[in-house]
């Protein structure tokens, strides 16, 4: 044992010469190495010769050097450090399987695959039909069936609209606003709220069925509201209140489509839309009103039956004005 | 896509959770920890009585049969598989504690763990739901002869069979592995726990004292011997004498222990006939070239690699390093972890 120990001091030639010679010092042949290792001879003439490499792999020659080097009575780690420095294995492992191919296989039945695709497709194709109506405002013939109705949403009060150009001596509709006789304001208020629902029936001859209660209740009024102012003011001055009020009605004819917005006096949006090419609104609340009118090339208006010339309001295509 | 953030804030870990150890490997680190898998549990007495943990690890470990009455130490897991749940959990939390920087955020770290290849789906449910519930974001599982193959530098990936023998604590694993899966596994419940009770049991029958399982333990490291042949080693063994209810002490030799071994002994060389029978012929003549490796502390016990030699008749080789060998491996494969599933199981 103090031979060997000293062989091995000796030994920094080589892991193989002192294996070779400590087992010649035992008196060993291969075949009995290789029998107690269960080794072939060839791998411990391979251990011997330090060609590793004929080994299976570096754990494996590590672990059939330590083996031997115990067989021998050897301390194995010099051994192993001298295997490590020399050969230098210690080649990182790698983990997973060599693969030279990529893809994927179709799991579960490839039947449903293929239609998957055309669904998402038609999914997708519907969606877009809906963004793009919704876009281009293709759902919008729903929004107004008659101008009539579409007034009657607005927030504006019920006197104030009316569904067609009345005749000149309905002027007398207005004036129970200013007039201070109690029994007008009831008679008159419910018939300017069926003028209105009225028309929001379809039919032709809606507009017309107005008229006519509105002229018989218009006449008595005049007849009773004419006798009073007359003792006290000259008749000139009854016809100036009158005057403003009759004009104060807005006819807006579209050519094109246009977005229009009206202020009454009180700085409320009275009227606010965007209204179809050939339609026809009418407009009517406290003036002076506060006009903007998009796409005002295409807009012919009217106040109290006079045509307004919009050009000079207009800046670029939006006309803004102020009508007294 | 954020796995830089994720490495951030968490180093991902690797387990071995074994029956009588725990390894943790923390990414680009290492191995960080080694402590006995044992917890000491205290009982407070009082009006508000609750269980608080007292210790665990090493400190535990040397509790283990010298506890008073309000405290057990408690080795939480058996045969490989949880015995305890609540305290497994409690055990992986306190490591992970141990090993991880004290941040801001509390550690949710990617997890690997090792799993016996025996384990029923309900243990390895019990193991992923422990290590969820210590902490962990993602857990994955390796079964413990994969990750013992990896750490012993066996070519796992290789078209060539590797055959890996781990002796652990509580199981006995044994695979055999080509192109980065297994291709037979097969395992026994006999490990260094039974070979504790079996020179408790030798001691007792033989000697009529009584011993506890840390000297057993120890006489196991000192003078535990697989293979009769080298030489005899004696040891000085005090233990309470079952006639007289007296410690005494007697002094017991390798040659006992090798008796006393036999049995597991024949258990774990019985499951190694059986995993190469079982064997594919082509794998089988790779093994018959390069042998197999033994890893786990098992492979510690003198001799184990002779005697497996002479009873096969193949090479036998121990891993460097065998305590760490599956330690070593899982961590290996925490490192390449993003870019290989195939070498982690289901459930």
């Amino acid at each position: 044992m103090l031979d060997v120990s000293a062989e091995q001091a000796a030994a920094v030639v080589g892991v193989g010469d002192m294996l070779r010679t400590t087992r010649e010092h035992h008196g060993l042949s291969l075949v009995d190495v290789a029998q107690a290792l269960k080794l072939t001879q060839r791998q411990v003439q391979a251990l011997e010769d330090e060609r590793f490499d004929a080994l299976p792999g570096a754990a494996f020659a590590r672990g059939f050097l330590r083996n031997y080097a115990r067989l021998l009575g050897l301390d194995p780690e010099p051994l192993i450090q001298s295997l490590a420095q020399t050969s230098g294995v210690a080649a990182p492992a790698e983990l997973a399987p060599i693969s030279n191919a990529q893809g994927t296989l179709p799991n579960g039945d490839g039947a449903l695959r293929p239609s998957a695709l055309p669904m998402a497709l038609i999914a997708a194709l519907l969606m877009l039909a809906v963004v793009g109506g919704w876009y281009f405002d293709w759902f919008q013939t729903t929004e107004d069936p008659a101008t009539g109705a579409a007034v009657a949403d607005t927030p504006v009060a019920p006197a104030a609209l009316t569904p067609v150009v009345p005749p000149p001596d309905s002027a007398p509709l207005v004036i129970p606003d200013d007039a201070p006789t109690a029994q007008v304001a009831p008679t008159t208020a419910p018939t300017a709220l069926e003028a209105v629902a009225v028309p929001s029936m379809p039919g032709a001859p809606a507009p017309v069925v107005p008229s006519a209660p509105q002229s018989d209740a218009a006449t008595p009024v005049a007849a009773a509201v004419v006798p009073v102012p007359a003792p006290a003011a000259p008749k000139p001055e009854v016809a100036a209140p009158v005057e403003p009020v009759k004009s104060s009605r807005l006819v807006f004819r579209f050519s094109k489509e246009s977005w229009v917005e009206v202020r009454d006096a009180s700085g409320e949006i009275i009227f606010s839309r965007t209204n179809r090419a050939g339609s026809v609104q009418e407009v009517s609340g406290k003036p002076p009103y506060r006009l903007v009118v998009g796409n005002a090339k295409s807009v012919e208006l009217e106040y109290g039956g006079k045509p307004v010339d919009l050009a000079p309001h207009t800046n670029v295509s939006v006309a803004r004005l102020t009508l007294e | 896509m954020f796995g830089f953030l994720r490495s951030y804030f968490s180093n991902d870990l690797a387990i071995d959770l074994g029956t009588a150890n725990t390894l943790i490997y923390v990414r680009a680190k290492g191995i960080v920890l080694d402590e006995p898998s044992v917890v000491a549990i205290r009982t407070e007495g009082g009006p508000n009585a609750k269980k608080t943990i007292q210790a665990v690890g090493h400190a535990a470990k040397q509790m283990l049969g010298k506890t008073p009455g309000n405290i057990t130490a408690i080795r939480p897991m058996k045969d490989g598989v949880i015995a305890d749940f609540v305290v497994t959990e409690q055990m992986i939390k306190q490591f992970i504690k141990r090993v991880h920087d004290t941040r801001l955020f509390s550690p949710s770290p990617r997890i690997i763990v090792c799993v016996p290849c025996g384990s029923t789906q309900v243990e390895r449910r019990a193991i992923r739901d422990a290590a969820l519930a210590a902490g962990a974001s993602q857990v994955y599982l390796i079964e413990e002869p994969m990750a013992a193959a990896i750490g012993a530098g066996l070519p796992v990936a290789d078209a060539t069979g590797s055959m890996v023998v781990d002796i652990g604590g509580g199981t006995t694993e044994v695979g055999v592995i080509s192109l980065g899966g297994m291709v037979y596994s097969g395992s026994v419940r006999v490990g260094g726990d039974k070979f504790d009770d079996a020179i408790v049991n030798y001691i007792r029958r033989n000697y009529g004292m009584l011993i506890g399982d840390t000297t057993a333990e120890n006489i196991k490291k000192e003078i535990g011997s697989a293979f009769p042949g080298s030489e005899v080693k004696e040891m000085e063994v005090k233990g309470r004498n079952l006639a007289e209810g007296i410690p005494r002490s007697f002094t017991i030799s390798s040659n006992e222990i090798l008796e006393a071994l036999n049995e597991p002994l024949n258990q774990i060389v019985s499951a190694v006939k059986i995993a190469l029978e079982q064997t594919p012929p082509e794998l089988g003549a790779d093994i018959a070239d390069r042998g197999m490796v033994l890893t786990g502390g098992g492979a510690l016990l003198r001799d184990l690699d002779r005697l497996l030699m002479e009873e096969t008749g193949l090479p036998v080789i121990v891993a460097e390093d065998p305590l760490t060998c599956v330690a070593r491996g899982s961590g290996m494969a925490l490192e390449k972890m993003d870019k290989l599933g195939s070498i982690f199981t289901s459930e």
